[in-house]
């Protein structure tokens, strides 16, 4: 018999795709379990369509408790025809017929979705996930979501999370939509787990054989992406904040993700794609979409770990953010306070007008400190605002030492506000590591002796020489002719391989024309003046020793004896030096004092008072700051217990002042003998002044000195 | 019966050897080495150089008498006059040490190099040490002429700042640096010898303290006796040129005089040139020949001669010409032409000047004025000026008295 329950169908519709009749409606409480399972019979105006029943209930409050919603669905191959009149559940005696609303008709397939649409996610559990996937798929989908996309070498890349997945590498078929349009593709998907998700679910890496969205547009994160995963549909949508990346940033990104990731071909491809691989020798920066030219005329490597790279470099402003340095494990971004920009001729200058780019500052000398390797083939890597990548190879290094340092000093004209930056953060380390490198092997020498040496010289005159072997002959003949000093010692330094023979045998020339003995030591390579006088000193033997330029010629004899009997005198004078004078008989050197310079940062730079004019009338000792290297005499055991003069000044510069300061820290003095008067043929005997890294070089020296000595001098100069 | 004093050990000290080339400052020491080997007062004993000789089995040998040495050096430096051989000092110091002169005469610091009065007295620290100078080397870097580069202008003092207008290429300070060298080094000179007033007031003025230095001029061979005396009949003037031919001899300055008398017709003076003119460049031979073509018939090249046919030659002559644009120091044709009684006409400048007196032994004409001299030579073509004839006598007393003054120096 047919029960006494009630309830309504308000549209029904048969499902072809998954062989269901779909039935939706209401029904009063009692009825409730033969919807959820039951035996059903669907009577149409045609025939009869019966089967296993499913359904489900849903709250539908406004039948104000005469009953509950119901969907029930049967098995149907085929759709009846006419219109249905009648249901009836369950089986035998106890069925219920339920009669369809008389406005209720067959519904096709998007209608049904229609009536079904609020409905469905109270239901769906209940429901065939076919039956679902066909209604109302998106009711099926697993929600994740994209925090950033971009591209790689012409790769794309998707990354976000999602709720639920085993972690791996897997391929899919994706789909995502970009401006409205969708694209499909099989890709690879990565999941790792990922930090901040705390279990709540895991990491996702998409990777696509081409970019997510077409560059011309622009760069845009996809507004959906869709992928199969296990069965599931997984749909990521932008998370708040998600980000277009490409080129550097996107590489560091996913570098920083690779140790997370389990080995797998997806991680080799992360790890292919995000390391240089990019780089394959050669300059790729003519392929970057914007104009940038980087041209190295010089790397240089600047141990233990420095490398100081010299060129030029076109770009409009701000195209390129920034420049790393690769060399074999390490990867350094150049700092901006080690970019030096040079002033660079014209014919470069040039090349960048015909790109509209004027910067007549073009060139640069820039200075890694760390992140060279010794046997590193470095590159360079050069971003750019757009995020693309560009590498520039480097040139072999052709220069060191002495030649790198002087490429370094040629390079500009630094004074005034460019001085103080320059020297600071780039020439000043860079010469200071070079000098030392080059200095740190033992100098190789050779010493000849001409005639017996004599047993217990009062005082040993040391003599460095470069290039003016005229000087040599002129001195040693005048300082014969009127002996300086009782038992002199007179030790020359050639610091000029290659006049080695020239020297050796003006020496033995020497020796036989004044029967005075001589001793050579000959430098196997150029050291400058510091360490020549240095090496002279340890081979001296005097009790005292008189520093001496070659450019220094005596105006009669006995003078380093009378400067050695001042020494003996007044213990408290640490240095003591005569009066220089030019061939004219103007003062070149009567002590030195000293004067910041505006043009050279300010600093200390020695002034030499009364340079160029005839002498004052004055006589005796005159107590000064400083003296000049030129000629200085001091005790021997006071010069070694210093260590001679700073071999970190270059060739020679302010190494004598800072030997004077040295002294006075001490607490003894500098004097000059103005009774004592000698020829100094000032600067003849180094390269013109006029070249400009001989200029710059000093500037370096200047530096190197205010490191030391600016705040004493500074105290000193307030005082 | 007393002892003979112990004669006077003399060493002469020549740059050269006239054995092996003649130079005026060679046969002046030549010369005064044979006046004391042959005198009565001295031993004497010759050093001379050659430069660059062929592989020398020696640095000193005696390829020629047993009183004459010869120093083989191997190269110089004619900018600070140093020796670069080492084997020179050792060499010098055993001769010394040897032959122990009591007076070195120096002529010339050529070769030998400036050290050599130091080497000297390292060995031997009584010897006394005389040079005579010859030129003006010490002052001026330009071959000792004191005129100037490139335009041959003279020169009246030595500076740095100067001698590097001559000299663009060498620096002042070396210039200041090489005065100081010598300087110093002619410290170790006891005395210094001039053949001139003018060369010894010139290096006064350089430095040389004025009584550290005399003038006696340079012995020449004394005056011939067996040349005839000849009497020529006509009543041309014969002027005589003798020397290398070169600008700074002033043959330009006679060739240009000879062609302004060719164009006034004058045709009673003849002008004969005898010297060499083939030492000189291409350019300037060229230049000479063209100019000689130019100057008229009265000109005549008559080539080169030496010192044994000097006199014969100048004998033939009326007049000697010396117009030279240089200082000259005490040229040794003026002394050629006053021992064989000729006149000389000279440019009135430095030491040619001064050892021809105005009037009595000859006549000055302003130095490079080739129209002065052209007229000078037209006034002397008049019968009524022709020149005096010096005297034989007093000619060989000066010569003699050459001798003494030097034998005074030496003793000092």
């Amino acid at each position: 018999m047919i029960g006494s329950g009630r309830g309504h169908i308000d549209f029904y519709g048969h499902v072809p795709a998954t062989g269901h009749y779909l039935l939706g409606g209401w029904a009063s409480e009692d009825l409730i379990d033969i919807v959820q399972a039951g035996d059903l019979a669907l009577d149409f105006e045609d025939g009869t369509v019966a089967g296993l029943a499913s359904g489900a209930t849903y709250p539908r409050p406004a039948l104000g408790g005469l009953g509950t919603g119901i969907i029930i669905f049967v098995t149907a191959a085929d759709a009846a025809h006419g219109r249905l009149q009648s249901v009836r559940l369950g089986t035998g005696t106890s069925s219920v017929r339920i009669v369809p609303s008389p406005d209720a008709t067959a519904a096709d397939q998007a209608t049904l979705q229609g009536m079904l649409g609020p409905i469905l996610p109270h239901v769906a559990k209940s429901l065939p996930r076919l039956l679902i996937s066909h209604l109302a798929p998106d009711l099926l989908l697993i929600r994740g979501f994209i925090d950033l996309a971009g591209t790689l070498d012409h790769t794309g890349i998707i990354c976000g999370w999602a709720p639920t997945g085993q972690l791996g590498d897997r391929q899919v078929e994706a789909s995502w939509v970009t401006s409205g349009q969708t694209t499909t593709t099989q890709a690879t998907l990565i999941l790792h787990e990922r930090d901040g998700l705390e279990g709540r679910g895991v990491g996702l890496i998409l990777i696509l054989p081409f970019p997510p969205a077409d560059p011309s547009p622009g760069k845009i994160v996809p507004t959906q992406l869709r992928f199969q995963l296990d069965g599931e549909t997984l749909l990521l949508t932008p998370a708040q904040g998600a980000e277009w990346l490409d080129g550097a940033r996107l590489r560091d990104t996913l570098r920083a993700m690779l140790p997370r990731l389990d080995r797998g071909d997806g991680h080799d491809r992360l790890t292919r794609l995000t390391a240089p691989r990019g780089y394959r020798g050669g300059n790729t920066l003519e392929s970057l979409q914007d104009f940038v030219k980087l041209e190295i005329d010089d790397a240089i490597s600047c141990p233990p770990g420095g490398l100081i790279l010299m060129g030029w470099r076109l770009a409009h402003p701000d195209t390129i953010v920034s420049i790393l340095l690769h060399a074999g494990p390490h990867i350094t971004q150049i700092r901006p306070e080690h970019w030096l920009p040079i002033a660079r001729g014209d014919e470069v200058v040039a090349i960048g007008e015909q790109h509209g780019i004027s910067d007549p500052r073009c060139g640069f000398i820039a200075y890694i400190p760390e992140g060279h390797a010794p046997h590193a083939t470095p590159f360079l890597e050069i971003r750019t605002k757009r995020g693309e990548v560009g590498y520039r190879d480097l040139p072999p290094p052709r220069l060191s030492g002495r030649r790198a340092i002087e490429a370094l000093l040629n390079a500009g004209d630094f004074q005034y506000a460019d001085l103080a930056p320059a020297f600071d953060h780039v020439l000043g380390p860079a010469i200071t590591r070079l000098n030392q490198h080059r200095l740190a092997r033992p100098a190789s020498t050779a010493t000849i002796q001409f005639g017996a040496p004599h047993p217990a010289p009062r005082c040993s005159v040391i003599v460095p020489i470069y290039r003016r072997l005229d000087h040599m002959d002129f001195q040693a003949g005048l300082l014969a002719a009127e002996p300086p000093c009782q038992d002199v010692e007179l030790i020359y330094v050639l610091d000029d391989p290659p006049l080695r023979r020239d020297a050796e045998n003006l020496a033995a020339v020497l020796h036989a024309r004044h029967a005075m003995p001589i001793t050579l030591i000959c430098l196997a390579e150029n050291r400058g003046f510091a360490p020549a006088s240095n090496i002279g000193l340890n081979a001296a033997r005097g009790h005292y020793v008189c520093l001496m330029n070659s450019d220094v010629f005596p105006q009669g004899p006995a003078w380093l004896d009378r400067l050695c009997n001042r020494l003996e005198a007044n213990p408290l004078i640490g240095v003591i030096g005569p009066m220089l004078v030019y061939e004219d008989g103007s003062v070149q050197h009567r002590g030195m004092n000293f004067r910041r310079l505006p043009q050279f940062g300010n600093w200390f730079f020695g002034d030499h008072p009364g340079k160029g004019l005839k002498p004052e009338p004055a006589s005796g000792l005159l107590q000064c700051p400083s003296i000049t290297g030129a000629c200085m005499v001091l005790r021997r055991d006071l010069a070694t217990k210093l260590g001679g003069f700073d071999e970190g000044y270059i060739i020679g510069d302010f190494e004598d002042s800072d030997l004077c300061l040295r002294l006075q820290q001490r607490g003894l003095h500098c004097a000059v003998d103005l009774d004592e008067r000698l020829y100094h043929l000032e600067r003849k005997s180094q390269a013109s002044s006029a070249l400009r890294w001989r200029m710059n070089l000093t500037v370096y020296n200047a530096w190197l000195h205010h490191q030391r000595w600016g705040e004493t001098l500074t105290r000193l100069d307030a005082a | 019966m007393t002892a003979a004093p112990p004669k006077l050990r003399v060493l002469i000290a020549s740059h050269g050897h006239p054995k092996i080339a003649k130079g005026g400052a060679e046969i002046a020491a030549w010369q005064l080495y044979q006046e004391l080997l042959h005198g009565p007062d001295c031993e004497a004993w010759f050093l001379g150089c050659e430069a660059d000789a062929q592989e020398p089995h020696a640095r000193i040998t005696q390829p020629f008498t047993d009183r004459e040495y010869l120093y083989s050096g191997q190269g110089f430096d004619w900018f600070r006059f140093a020796n670069p051989d080492p084997l020179f000092p050792e060499a010098f110091t055993a001769l010394l040490l040897q032959l122990r002169p009591d007076v070195i005469n120096f002529h010339h610091y050529g070769r030998f190099g400036v050290e050599v009065f130091r080497i000297a007295r390292r060995a031997l620290p009584q010897v006394r040490i005389i040079l005579t100078l010859h030129e003006y080397l010490a002052i001026c870097h330009h071959f000792g002429q004191m005129v100037t580069r490139p335009h041959l202008h003279l020169c009246h003092s030595a500076s740095p700042h100067a001698c590097n207008r001559c000299f663009p290429d060498i620096e002042r300070e070396r210039f200041f640096l090489r005065k100081l060298y010598l300087q110093t080094y002619f410290r170790d000179v006891d005395h210094f010898i001039s053949p001139s007033d003018f060369l010894r007031d010139r290096y006064i003025a350089w430095g040389i303290e004025p009584d550290r230095i005399s003038m006696i001029e340079n012995l020449v061979a004394p005056p011939r006796t067996d040349l005839p005396t000849t009497t020529r009949q006509d009543q041309l003037l014969r002027v005589g040129f003798f020397g290398n031919i070169s600008h700074l001899k002033g043959i330009d300055v006679l060739l240009e005089a000879a062609r302004q008398l060719e164009l006034a017709e004058i045709t009673d003076i003849i002008i004969e040139i005898h010297g060499e003119y083939r030492l000189q460049p291409p350019e300037f031979q060229t230049a000479f020949l063209a100019r000689l073509a130019e100057a008229g018939s009265n000109v005549h090249h008559l080539g080169p001669y030496d010192e044994i046919t000097v006199d014969q030659i100048m004998r033939q002559v009326d007049v000697v010409v010396v117009p030279s644009v240089w200082w000259e120091n005490s040229p040794v044709v003026i002394q050629e032409a006053r021992r064989n009684n000729r006149p000389v006409i000279c440019s009135d400048i430095g030491g040619m000047a001064e050892k021809v007196v105005e009037g009595e032994d000859g006549w000055h004409f302003p130095v490079g004025n080739a129209q002065a001299l052209a007229s000078l030579l037209r006034r002397l073509s008049n019968p009524d000026n022709k020149p005096s004839k010096n005297n034989n006598s007093i000619i060989l007393k000066n010569h003699l008295d050459k001798i003494r003054l030097h034998l005074t120096l030496f003793l000092k």
